[in-house]
């Protein structure tokens, strides 16, 4: 038993000795083995390393900054975006008539221009391009101007005096079709443009980092003619007060036969509308042409004055939509000709909309 | 017993060194001396980097009370109201305070708060071009009491700083841009990054 206790202290000594060798083997070279330092090998392996390290951390906070920077472009451009989206389509909501003309008719000089006219041609906006892109002080590669009255601080349009403002409205668009405006697309290509009040539009915007998801948004123009006298202003007229009565001011013919007064009757209201930026009321005459199903040939010619519609009794892919009867040209106010089966056939002159069960059309 | 005595002596012995590389201390040295240098020269540019880093701050104060005024005009102000979002900077005071017009078209409560961008910056001689009055309306729009004017912008400066740096509001689209003025140039760059 003695034995066996002094042998498990011995062999606790030559432990710890062991320890401590190992111990002082780390701290100082051993026995025999030169203290170099670190070579100049070591330490430019050692700097290449720490570069590389250093190189990779500073590539991901970067990467990091750039992409809260890049998140922060995008969602400015969206916000823009969606802000002019917004003015024009209520500039549109209150047009007469929209078009997207081969040059702009204006002064402004705008490429690619979306032309959009008030009622009575009160006003006209034009949204396109500048010649010079981008404008000084825009990052571009193309900028959208609007050129047409300002806004009052109380959000109205200010036409007064007729001034026309030129600015900037959107900046960082693609440089190569900077945008779309289309029309009456789809099943009313057959009508020509100023026939129409629907529009779709389609930014096509870039930034730094290439280019973007497109921004596309719809608008219409108010069907509802109190918004639309066209008419009177387009052949001329002057702002009248005064309605005439009766439905007399055009006229609707079956072959020979005179039957305005069975298939039209005028409505007469009262509304206020702003002119010359003053609030008037006006008295505004409509005529309403009702279209009897299978009517045979007829001819329905509207006032030039006031507002006339035409409802016809099927729908609208029920129709062929032309000039005239022997021409396919694109229906015009001044000619305008619906064909559904050998029934009905129907030839317009002077009238501002077509109302089917299933749409209507400005023209 | 023996055995292990002698190992612990041998290891306790002065060991002869023959040093050919760099030690510790050189390298600790190096470091220091590196250090001493860089921060001599860096203390001759923090002046410069200090002020605009503070202009910098200030700009995003201002464009940023400038943003919250035109969301807050977007998001409460029913559109077509005879309502708007006044927002005042002053040029001496530096204040940035928001009211309404006509008063209470909407609540109070849902204005940006005053802010000082002299103190919110930490650039206490920060200084601005000239005053503004910058005013929002429904959907985020900015308008004008002259209604020709198509964009504002003020110009903030600080005495340590060679650079100027420009807050741009166009009108009617409220876009707000950041751009500087260089040293030497007078025009602001809004495409500068």
């Amino acid at each position: 038993m003695k034995i066996h206790r002094r042998n498990h202290r011995h062999s606790r000594l030559i432990l710890s000795s062991l320890v401590v060798r190992e111990l002082l083997q780390s701290t100082r070279p051993r026995s025999g083995v030169k203290d170099r330092g670190l070579s100049l090998i070591e330490l430019l392996v050692a700097l290449i390393i720490s570069l590389v390290l250093i190189h990779a951390m500073a590539h991901i906070m970067v990467s990091e900054v750039q992409l809260t920077q890049s998140f922060e472009e995008h969602s400015n451009i969206k916000d823009a975006t969606i802000r002019v989206a917004s003015m024009m389509q209520k500039e549109i909501s209150y047009a007469s008539d929209l078009s997207v003309p081969a040059s702009d008719p204006t002064s402004c000089g705008l490429n690619d221009p979306l032309v959009i006219t008030g009622p009575r041609k009160m006003w006209t906006i034009v949204y396109g391009f500048a010649a010079q892109n981008p404008p000084s002080g825009w990052v571009g590669p193309m900028t959208l101007y609007r050129c047409g009255p300002p806004y009052n601080t109380n959000g109205n349009l200010n036409t007064a005096s007729g001034q026309s403002v030129k600015s900037v409205v959107l900046d960082k668009l693609a440089k190569v079709s900077p945008w779309d405006t289309v029309i009456n697309s789809g099943d009313l290509a057959n009508l020509s443009n100023s026939l129409s009040r629907g529009i779709k539009v389609q930014f096509n915007m870039t930034s730094v980092r290439g280019a973007l998801k497109p921004y596309v948004f719809g608008a219409r123009s108010a069907i509802n003619p109190l918004y639309a006298f066209g008419d009177q202003v387009a052949n001329g007229s002057t702002y009248l007060t005064t309605a005439p009565s009766a439905c007399d001011d055009g006229s609707a013919t079956s072959g020979s036969t005179n039957i305005l007064n069975n298939i039209c009757y005028q409505t007469v209201t009262n509304h206020q509308i702003i002119y010359n930026n003053t609030n008037q009321s006006e008295i505004d005459k409509r005529q309403h042409f009702y279209i009897a199903p299978n009517p045979g040939t007829l001819t329905v010619v509207g006032s030039p004055l006031f507002e006339d519609i035409v409802y016809l009794p099927n729908l609208k892919s029920a129709y062929t939509i032309q000039s005239t009867a022997s021409s396919s040209a694109q229906c015009t106010r001044a000619s305008c000709y619906v064909i559904s089966g050998i029934n009905e056939k129907v030839y317009m002159q002077n009238i501002n909309y077509l109302v089917f069960p299933d749409a209507q059309i400005g023209i | 017993m023996v055995h292990t005595d002698m190992t612990t002596r041998q290891l306790l012995l002065p060991v002869r060194q023959e040093p050919k590389g760099y030690t510790l201390i050189e390298l600790l040295m190096i470091v220091i001396v590196i250090s001493v240098l860089s921060g001599a020269f860096l203390s001759t540019q923090s002046s410069s980097f200090v002020g605009f880093t503070r202009l910098k701050l200030g700009a995003a104060e201002l464009s940023g009370a400038m943003a919250k005024a035109r969301d807050t005009a977007a998001k409460n102000i029913t559109i077509d109201t005879d309502c708007s979002i006044v927002q005042t900077v002053n040029q001496s005071t530096t204040n940035v305070t928001t009211s309404l017009s006509p008063s209470n078209c909407i609540s109070t409560s849902l204005l940006p708060s005053a802010i000082n961008l002299r103190a919110r910056s930490g650039a206490s001689n920060l200084t601005l071009n000239q005053g503004a009055v910058f005013t929002f309306r429904s959907e985020g729009m900015s308008t004008n009491t002259d209604a020709t004017v198509t964009d504002q912008t003020i110009r903030l400066s600080d005495p340590r700083s060679n650079i100027i740096i420009c807050i741009n509001l166009s009108i009617p689209t409220a876009m707000i841009r950041q751009g500087l003025i260089q040293q030497g140039k007078t025009q602001c760059d809004y495409t500068a990054k």
